[in-house]
């Protein structure tokens, strides 16, 4: 059993202890009358309980968060001070050979002496990290307890402390969101900041060429990366494009129908059809467009004359139109209800009839919504990864014929980070390079969408 | 032939209506006359607006709503199959409680009705109507510069007179107003009953009201409902005056309501 | 429309094209709604069918009847007595394809040349060798028998003999050489190759012979990965959302946020992908593949809809709930946790449920953290190397062979059982606890 897991199920122990010899403490002070407590006697409990566990549980927490950096560091030292002129990327591959000897994965019969060193020098360092923080969590633990334990009194207002730390652990909880978007921002921003050290962000974003196959030594030639992303950057719109199309009428038009004119019955039964296919994994559409639509259009094209790639951009955007038919139409759907029925009767009793009504009073109405749903759903097209990953190609052409193959920015994200990597490779970081463009753009669609929406939820509230 | 007959505009006769199983209007018979406003009042839920959404088949959008009896309009029954319920909305225009202006200029929720039934083709035609229309609803000076303001920059009480300007561009026989003011304030409320009097020269008017002394300042006729049925009708004066029925009388003498 | 008093002709004829016109508009209208429905209802249907018409056939396994002696010299004499050390080495020393060899030429005598015989050989899945030393394993007193076994078949042989392959084609267009078809026909009159119910693929792990794989150990690794997600997610946000709705001040702050929450239930997975990559792996060194990371990069996914869907249902508890609970001396952390949050439990269930189906389908974020490794094994737990049910159908889907694409189909089969029977809870719970104030 690791340290870690032993020092959690003692932690849980004197928890448990420090809870009832608390509870039962504030109990007999009082000789059994409840109510000369201030709080209940299970408050007294549970003010003994957070003092025992949480700070205890943040030891563990600080070491799993930052201990294996940390040993890294030291090791990283220590190679330093023995060899002052190693450089970043052997650093890397050493601290990678360390890592795995020490976990047992290294397959190699004859592994070098120096390496065996380190690795010891790493296990130990480890092991000393692990103990010391068994011991300071459960010395934290057992102090904790003590110390409410002995703070207990009749007048102490447990019940306030208790909640005072709930409270805490709300505001923690919904803090975690914001903490999500800024490791998000943060891991984006750095690794791609590693990357234009590499390549100049002018190439990345105007170059015209993109094949990511760096040369793996510096004698091997003729493979050369490029970063040049207007390839994918046009592949990801010409998808996105095709996409809408199918999307946006089919969408719109099902969600004015179904809010319009279909009665009780046809409601009950399309409302759950499109939520199936609202529900359907993108793997399964990916399975679908490479196994039914490529094909099927390869064919059609095929008798028509042209000549269709395998992996079309059309497939892919077929599909993925499929795919957002019902987010477009459930969000039109809900900026057409928005719309007060008075606005409708207005129109009817004009003597308008119902399509005369839909297009010029409704949907000018709820065109605010539909834009934010338009828009929401460019975004969800621009970051759907699996589609394309299974039905788009990998050849950055730069084109706009839906009949040839394009690449996706997440396309190239998958297959840049999938499989064995180093992670300081140009290659590899390009992936976090694009995934700040996917994530700068995104996040403005939404942005946008979202504000367009609630101003116009406000107009009609 | 009287000279009433020959302004008599509806005449409905045996009115139920149906919401599912719900009964809300148990058997109505009424008759509305040219060049005169009628108040129905009564209290809340009473069926005095479900009746109102008779007149022009507005209970068509409810789903689940059934009308029965007969409702002639100009001796022809509106709920025939011949009748076409747009050109029957055309000719029985609706106001309703809240303004609803369309998210359109003033200009376009005025010629929104004539475009739809293509009342006019040319510009100036257009011109024409949203300048007499607006002029009957007494708006013309306060909006004239405006036009192509949207509908939904104008005060309330604009935006009803806005509303009544858009029903006449159509040029209906009866103008049906559910509540039209009781959005309004009072000063507001002031300008729509005149205007609801200037209008009466040449319309049918049926207003829907939850104030008396409304009904009293603006109607000739007045029907008292009540639980789904008209309690009392006839001429408003008569009416608050010299109720016949002992529930008219505890309503207007606010007893209930 | 002039002057008062003028009324409008709708009898005119000119008025009356007018009106039909516009009634022939509004149907169209109304056919263009109807048409986009059947659209999607049509594709849904095509989505459906196509997977339920592949993967019919991957549930199965064809198999072939087989007299194999387990002679004990290949064992080292009888396994009688022996301890399970002892039967073990035997089983690993034990050469299992010269006995299906032996039984094959047994019904083949005159197969001798040996490219013949590897021929032969190759009708056998390379699997059934695992089969045999499983029956031995089990029961190692049959050494020294002969028994009858029924023993899966190559891929080949299943997609010709369920017919997504032809035979009737050129040699060269198939994979198997007219040899074997003549040998597999043989064997067919003697009633010697049957179709089953494939239990390798409800209980194996994945495998590179189609007819071997299985989805067992995608399923499992699905299930820590989301037990890992529901763990935090659940918590994180229920307790998130009941102080955004409770206990937040409204200020810029709680603004702030609320947008932020919003925005990241729109990010795309992919970016979690990343995110899980550079904080999980690159930093906290997390073992890669793991339940663990999988379900961890998915909580982060799930947060966001969760903390909405949880919003949603504490905002339809009345406010005179609280206000009653209130008006007892209870504290505010009472009220919320004595009756609010319990009130709006099966609504925060219902959106949990939901979150849960969605993680269920993701795929994207776990290709990021090298869940797409080829696993045989069945994971036992958080930290073993697992994949998940969507991503083996990705490789599944990715595999070259023609017998992978009915295992894939038959393994989204499995996925969207899963989703309808979660989504059918939801729906039940709702239904149950559907609660009008």
């Amino acid at each position: 059993m690791s340290p870690l897991s032993l020092a959690l199920i003692l932690i849980l122990m004197s928890t448990a202890v420090a809870f009832v010899a608390s509870r039962t403490k504030a109990l007999s002070l009082v000789g059994g009358r409840v109510h000369e407590l201030h709080s209940l006697p299970g408050h007294y409990g549970l003010y003994a309980l957070v003092w025992c566990l949480l700070p205890a549980l943040l030891v563990l927490a600080i070491w799993i968060a930052i201990g294996p950096a940390i040993v890294d560091g030291i090791i990283v030292d220590r190679l330093h001070e023995a060899d002052p002129t190693i450089g970043a990327d052997r650093l890397g591959l050493i601290l990678n050979d360390v890592r795995n000897y020490v976990s047992g994965n290294l397959v190699s019969e004859d592994i070098d002496p120096a390496l065996a060193k380190t690795g010891e020098a790493y296990r130990s360092l480890l092991l000393t990290g692990l103990w010391g923080t068994f011991v300071a969590s459960v010395a934290v633990a057992l102090a904790g307890a003590f110390f409410a334990f002995s703070r207990i009194r009749p007048d102490m207002r447990a019940r306030n402390k208790v909640e005072r730390v709930v409270w805490l652990i709300m505001v923690a909880c919904s803090l975690v969101a914001v903490l999500v978007t800024v490791g998000i921002v943060l891991s984006l921003v750095f690794e791609a900041g590693r990357f234009f050290a590499k390549v100049s962000p002018l190439e990345f974003l105007f170059g015209l060429h993109w094949s990511p196959q760096m040369a793996m030594r510096a004698d091997q030639v003729a493979s050369e990366g490029s970063f040049g992303a207007v390839p994918l950057f046009a592949g990801t719109l010409l998808i996105t494009f095709i996409a809408m199309l199918v999307a946006v009428p089919v969408g719109l038009l099902s969600a004015v129908y179904m809010t319009q004119y279909a009665d009780h019955r046809v409601r009950s039964l399309a409302k759950p059809m499109l939520e199936i296919l609202a529900g359907v994994p993108t793997v399964v559409y990916g399975f679908f467009a490479a196994l039914v639509v490529a094909p099927w259009i390869r064919d059609t094209g095929g008798l028509l004359g042209l000549s269709v790639a395998s992996e079309s951009a059309l497939a892919a955007g077929l599909v993925m139109g499929v795919m957002i038919i019902p987010f477009m139409s459930s969000l039109s759907d809900d900026a057409l209800t928005a719309v007060p029925q008075s606005m409708r009767d207005g129109s009817y009793a004009l003597g308008a009839t119902r399509a005369e009504t839909i297009r010029s009073v409704l949907i000018p109405a709820a065109l605010p919504g539909i834009v934010g749903a338009f828009l929401l759903s460019v975004s969800r097209a621009i970051g759907e990864t699996m589609i394309v990953v299974m039905a788009a190609g990998l050849a950055a052409n730069l084109t706009a014929n839906p009949l040839e193959a394009v690449t996706t920015v997440t396309v190239q994200i998958a297959t840049l980070l999938v499989g064995d990597q180093e992670f300081d490779s140009a290659k590899t970081l390009a992936a976090f390079a694009l995934g700040l463009v996917l994530f700068i753009v995104t996040l403005s669609l939404n942005v946008i969408a979202l504000r367009v929406v609630r101003k116009y939820r406000e107009q009609y509230d | 032939m009287s000279t009433e007959d020959a302004k008599l505009k509806f005449q409905t006769r045996g009115v139920h209506v149906f919401y599912g199983d719900k009964e809300a209007i148990k058997g109505v018979d009424l008759d509305i006359y040219n060049n005169e406003v009628t108040a129905l009042i009564g209290p809340s839920g009473c069926g005095k607006s479900t009746y109102l959404r008779c007149l022009n088949r507005m209970n068509d959008t409810v789903d689940g709503a059934k009308v029965t009896g007969s409702i002639l309009l100009d001796g022809t029954d509106i709920y025939d199959r011949k009748v076409d319920v747009v050109q029957l909305r055309a000719r029985v225009g609706m106001v309703f409680q809240k303004p609803n202006p369309f998210p359109k200029s003033i200009f376009e929720n005025i010629a929104y009705g004539p475009r739809i039934h293509g009342l006019a083709s040319k510009k100036s035609e257009y011109d024409a109507i949203v300048e007499t229309s607006l002029k009957k609803a007494g708006l013309w000076n306060e909006v004239s510069d405006r036009l192509d303001e949207p509908g939904t920059s104008l005060s309330g009480g604009q935006q009803q007179r806005l509303c009544i300007a858009r029903a006449i561009a159509v040029s209906p026989e009866v103008i049906l107003m559910d509540e039209p003011c009781s959005a309004l304030d009072p000063i507001a409320t002031a300008r729509v009953e005149e205007l609801i009097d200037e209008l009466r020269e040449n319309y049918a008017i049926v207003i829907v009201t939850h104030s008396m002394q409304q009904a009293a300042r603006v109607s000739q006729k007045t029907a008292f409902f009540h639980l789904g049925e008209i309690v009392e009708r006839g001429h408003t004066e008569q009416i608050f005056t010299n109720p016949r029925e002992e529930r008219t009388r505890d309503y207007i003498t606010g007893r209930f309501g | 429309m002039t002057d008062t008093g003028q009324r409008n002709d709708w009898a005119s004829d000119e008025m009356q094209r007018r009106i039909a016109r516009r009634y022939a508009a509004d149907s169209r209208f109304k056919w263009y709604g109807i048409g986009a429905i059947l659209l999607a209802m049509g594709v849904l249907v095509l989505l459906l069918g196509s997977i339920i018409v592949t993967g019919i056939p991957g549930f199965t396994q064809t198999q072939v009847r087989l007299q194999v002696s387990f002679d004990p010299e290949q064992f080292g004499g009888s396994l009688k007595g022996k301890t399970p050390e002892e039967v073990d080495a035997a089983i690993a020393a034990a050469d299992f394809s010269g006995m299906i060899r032996t039984g094959l030429q047994s019904i083949f005598p005159d197969v001798t040349q040996r490219r013949d015989v590897r021929d032969l050989t190759d009708l056998v899945s390379s699997g059934a060798r695992q089969k045999l030393a499983q029956i031995v394993r089990e029961d190692p007193g049959i050494v020294g028998s002969t028994v009858e076994v029924w023993l899966p078949t190559s891929d080949d042989v299943h997609t010709i003999v369920n017919g997504s392959m032809e035979r009737d084609v050129a040699e060269s267009d198939r994979r198997l050489n007219d040899k074997q078809i003549a040998w597999l026909e043989t064997l067919e009159k003697t009633d010697s190759i049957r179709g089953t119910l494939s239990s390798d693929f409800f209980t194996g792990g994945d495998s590179r012979e189609p007819e071997m794989a299985g989805v067992w150990g995608s399923v499992v690794g699905s299930f820590w990965t989301l037990l890992v997600t529901l763990a935090v997610a659940f918590p994180l946000g229920v307790l998130a959302a009941v102080y955004l709705e409770e206990f937040a001040p409204k200020n810029r702050w709680s603004d702030l946020i609320e947008v932020n929450i919003n925005n990241l239930a729109a990010v795309p997975s992919i970016v979690f992908g990343l995110l899980g990559l550079a904080v999980y792996l690159n930093v906290m060194h997390l073992p890669r593949s793991a339940p663990i990371v999988g379900g961890l990069t998915l909580a982060l996914m799930t947060m966001p809809v969760i903390i909405i869907a949880a919003r949603a249902a504490l905002k339809a508890v009345p406010p005179s709930i609280r206000a009653g609970a209130m008006g007892l001396g209870a504290s505010k952390v009472q009220v919320t946790f004595h009756h609010v949050l319990p009130l709006a439990m099966p609504g925060i269930l219902t959106g949990v449920i939901i979150g849960m189906a969605h993680a269920l389908g993701e795929t994207a974020p776990l290709l990021m953290i090298g869940m797409v490794a080829f696993i045989v094994d069945i994971p036992g737990g958080i930290s073993d190397a697992a994949t998940v049910l969507p991503v083996q159908i990705y490789l599944w889907a990715d595999s070259p062979e023609r017998a992978f694409v009915e295992k894939t189909s038959a393994a989204i089969m499995v996925l969207l059982t899963f989703l309808i029977l979660m989504n059918a809870v939801a729906v039940l719970l709702r239904k149950r606890f559907e609660r009008k104030w």
